[in-house]
């Protein structure tokens, strides 16, 4: 029987090398069958939500990769909006309630709160976290 | 479908130091958040992390201190506090230097410690 797993990844982009491992994990979760409940961005995990990273023609495009992931499984994207506000990854509400002269997330995320994660954590079967290291 | 039939038992392990960044405070919050939601909630500092509380920190003006940050776990009920014995012996702290009341453990108590809980989350 299938199992679900939740996933909280606190590194992304070139700065962390969580955020390949921890896709690569869930990608193999849901190609084996088992449930992705949610995929939850902490710490500097939250930049993989900015929409306004270039990636180089050589390099994988890892925003793209989540997004690929959550079109085939159907997971939630999570960033914490805490964690994303103070690393300038806001959405468009935040934007207007901060007044700031752009919004930065891409609508592929959900920026929510932490109360999310610990949902994830509290009714996922698994738990896994991927350290920025 | 496992089934767990008493609330999930969180063990949060704190490696880092306090003050690389916010990242103790993030991780604070975290834990704040899961005993909000009524969790059991323990937490284990290891490594560096033993740093975190050591009493007396004097931090510059604009760095919250983590002294005083850390001392808020008892308030939300957070009081399954431990060590790990031989990053404890490495710093050159004892448990007189440390700002809250924790258990020391060695390697086999911290697996112990772990076998008790049902999630665990790194900082």
């Amino acid at each position: 029987m299938s199992q679900s797993f939740a996933i909280i990844v606190h590194g992304a982009g070139p700065d962390s090398g969580a955020g390949a491992l921890a896709l690569r994990f869930a990608r193999a979760a849901h190609d084996s069958g088992q449930r992705l409940y949610r995929v939850f961005f902490y710490y500097g995990g939250v930049t993989i939500a900015s929409d306004l990273a270039v990636t180089a023609q050589d390099e994988t495009d890892m925003q793209a990769e989540w997004l690929a992931l959550a079109a085939d499984s159907g997971v939630e994207l999570a960033v914490c909006v805490a964690a994303a506000q103070r690393r300038g990854i806001i959405n468009a509400d935040e934007q207007r309630r901060y007044d700031k002269p752009a919004a930065s997330s891409h609508s592929g995320f959900a920026v929510v709160g932490l109360g999310q994660m610990i949902d994830a954590v509290i009714n996922a079967d698994h738990c896994v976290t991927f350290p920025a290291g | 479908m496992t089934t767990v039939a008493h609330p999930k038992r969180l063990l949060y392990l704190i490696r880092a130091t306090p003050y690389g960044g916010q990242r103790a405070l993030e991780t604070l919050d975290a834990i704040l958040v899961s005993a909000a939601f009524d969790l059991p909630v323990s937490v284990l500092f290891l490594d560096q992390g033993i740093w975190q509380l050591a009493a007396g920190q004097r931090t510059a003006s604009g760095i919250k201190n983590m002294t005083s940050q850390w001392q808020v776990l008892p308030e939300y009920d957070v009081t399954a506090l431990w060590a790990c014995a031989s990053s404890l012996a490495a710093t050159g702290l004892t448990l007189n230097d440390l700002c809250l009341p924790v258990k020391v453990l060695d390697a086999a108590g911290q697996r112990d410690l772990m076998h008790q809980h049902d999630v665990i989350l790194n900082d």
